[in-house]
């Protein structure tokens, strides 16, 4: 699904002193089968927006034909969220004292979701974040922060939307579990044809997954680009530069040639070839 | 009785279930005035140990801090030795000056000396502009760092963190990391970015109910097998060092990357 941004404003509590901009003038065209990046503040917004929970202040959204606007009326809505997967970072549901395969069957339930087989589909939904079947039966409260973020994850590709948007998925995620991620999202993306918008500023687990970046700041696209765009200087006004790019910034400001990695494995034999 | 400034936890058997024990006899003694962070694969029992630590949750063995035991009767006065921040911890009231306020009126200091403490940090941390400004208006750095404050305010002999670090840019994290040590609070971080140990003296590795391996620093991260078949990676820097030294190009573990430079291409 392409997902077009038409001149897009979300602006809360206008000409008050709670205005708190959002977003503001946003242009963009998010191609479907990529994934995206967006950088920046409170932009969870835009999960929001794309399924049609909040409306724009101004400007439009274009899901394939389908145009949301701030007044126009959408006649199935629910036809619109089942194309959409949303795992925001919001901890409200984290209190829920049912079980996960409960919660499972009550997504699928209100995104109207018949599996053929719902036991071995139940099971599937877990496996495929990284879960395995015990956990049916766990309650939901009972769950470490990284559990309860791959069962949300869960939750979403049960019902098998096309589109996937995750607000700051890998924080608080140990090594293992982001190289895990990292290839399930190029396999969803490559096998599944899945769009997948990404709000993070984990960088390091950006670097080698995203198609084009987006930069937004106090509510406006500053700039974008793709995977060369962690090379450049103007991305660090915005945010913290990961540790391997500023090691090769500083090796090569001292007059050693060496190529840009965003791989230790691959810096290290550069290192090697260069020095020896 | 002299002021002893330690963490000793013996024997420590914990379970929600009364089936699966996340912990299962962990030993583990934190030193006078030492820095601890504590890592491990996810669903090892980091923010369970915290809370156990904060006094939320009943359990066996013995938690003892400066000298406190950690169960019901001494509620009151934990919370002069500890402070614990969770990730999922809410804002209280509605403005930044309200919130740094409530915690201080909440243990009954007195008007005059709240003021005072609220001026220290504003002068600290620059955060005029912010103290009259709402909560939900923040920037998550700010909100994150406001959070922290609203209980290092209390000045507690240690305050935890539940992966808040991450949060915070780099210019406000050093920051906060100098007004702990101004003020003499030991910090206890949990992290899940590697690149954090390094601002602590100690690190304990939970797994499987125990401690995996604690000690130094720089001793733990000497166990880079250990640590990644955990599923840990390694500070950027030492994980280089380390591999480099594998390779014969350098003898020792470098922090800083100036000097690890000068020594490569000599």
């Amino acid at each position: 699904m392409e997902i077009v941004f038409n001149n897009l404003n979300y602006i809360e509590n206008k000409n008050s002193s709670l205005e708190k901009k959002y977003l503001e003038d946003v242009n963009l065209i998010i191609n479907s089968g990529d994934i995206v990046a967006f950088i920046g503040e409170n932009l969870q917004i835009i999960g929001d927006l794309v399924m049609a929970i909040k409306r724009p202040s101004k400007g439009e959204i274009k899901l394939d034909s389908l145009v949301i606007k701030r007044t126009s009326h959408i006649d199935n809505v629910l036809e619109l969220r089942k194309k959409i997967g949303f795992v925001s970072a919001s901890n409200i549901d984290n209190y829920s004292s049912d079980t996960v395969k409960n919660l499972l069957k009550k997504t699928m339930k209100n995104y109207e979701y018949k599996p053929s087989n719902m036991a071995k589909h139940l099971a599937d939904s877990l496996k495929i974040v990284g879960l395995d079947d015990s956990y049916l039966n766990k309650k939901v409260n009972t769950l470490s922060f990284t559990e309860l973020k791959k069962v949300k994850l869960a939750c979403v590709l049960c019902y098998n939307p096309e589109v996937l948007i995750l607000e700051n998925f890998t924080s608080c995620m140990i090594f293992r579990d982001k190289e895990y991620f990292r290839k399930l999202f190029l396999k969803l993306k490559n096998k599944l044809k899945k769009t997948i918008i990404l709000i993070s500023s984990d960088l390091p687990f950006l670097f080698d997954i995203v198609d084009k970046v987006y930069v937004i700041n106090k509510g406006k696209l500053s700039f974008s680009g793709d995977k060369d765009i962690f090379y450049e200087d103007k991305l660090y006004k915005y945010i913290e530069m990961p540790e391997i790019i500023a090691f090769t910034k500083y090796v090569q400001q001292e007059g050693h040639m060496i190529s840009e990695y965003t791989d230790i494995k691959e810096l290290i034999k550069e290192i090697y070839r260069n020095v020896k | 009785m002299t002021f002893m400034s330690n963490i000793k936890i013996k024997d420590l058997k914990f379970s929600y279930d009364n089936k699966n024990y996340v912990f299962d006899n962990l030993n583990f003694t934190l030193r006078k005035d030492k820095t601890l962070s504590i890592i491990g694969p996810s669903a090892c029992g980091k923010t369970t140990l915290l809370k156990l630590l904060n006094g939320e949750l009943s359990y066996e063995g013995s938690i003892v801090i400066n000298g406190v035991e950690v169960n019901e009767q001494n509620f009151w006065e934990l919370r002069k030795c500890i402070a614990v921040v969770f990730k999922d911890t809410s804002f209280i009231t509605d403005v930044v000056k309200n919130e740094l306020r409530f915690s201080l009126e909440n243990i009954n200091i007195e008007p005059t000396i709240i003021k005072e403490r609220i001026n220290e940090i504003n002068e600290y941390f620059g955060i005029n502009k912010l103290l009259n400004k709402n909560l939900n208006m923040l920037s998550l750095n700010d909100q994150t760092l406001v959070k922290i404050l609203s209980y290092a305010i209390i000045e507690p002999a240690y305050i935890a963190l539940d992966d808040l670090l991450n949060n915070l840019n780099l210019r406000t994290k050093i920051l906060l990391l100098n007004y702990l040590n101004s003020k003499n609070i030991i910090l206890i971080n949990v992290t899940t970015n590697m690149e954090d140990v390094l601002y602590t003296d100690y690190i304990l590795c939970l797994y499987n109910g125990i401690s995996a391996i604690d000690g130094k620093t720089l001793d733990v991260l000497d166990n880079e097998k250990l640590l990644k078949r955990l599923g840990l990676n390694l500070p950027f820097l030492v994980d280089l060092s380390i591999q480099l030294k594998l390779y014969g190009l350098i003898n020792k573990v470098y922090l800083n990357k100036e000097a690890l430079v000068r020594n490569l291409w000599k």
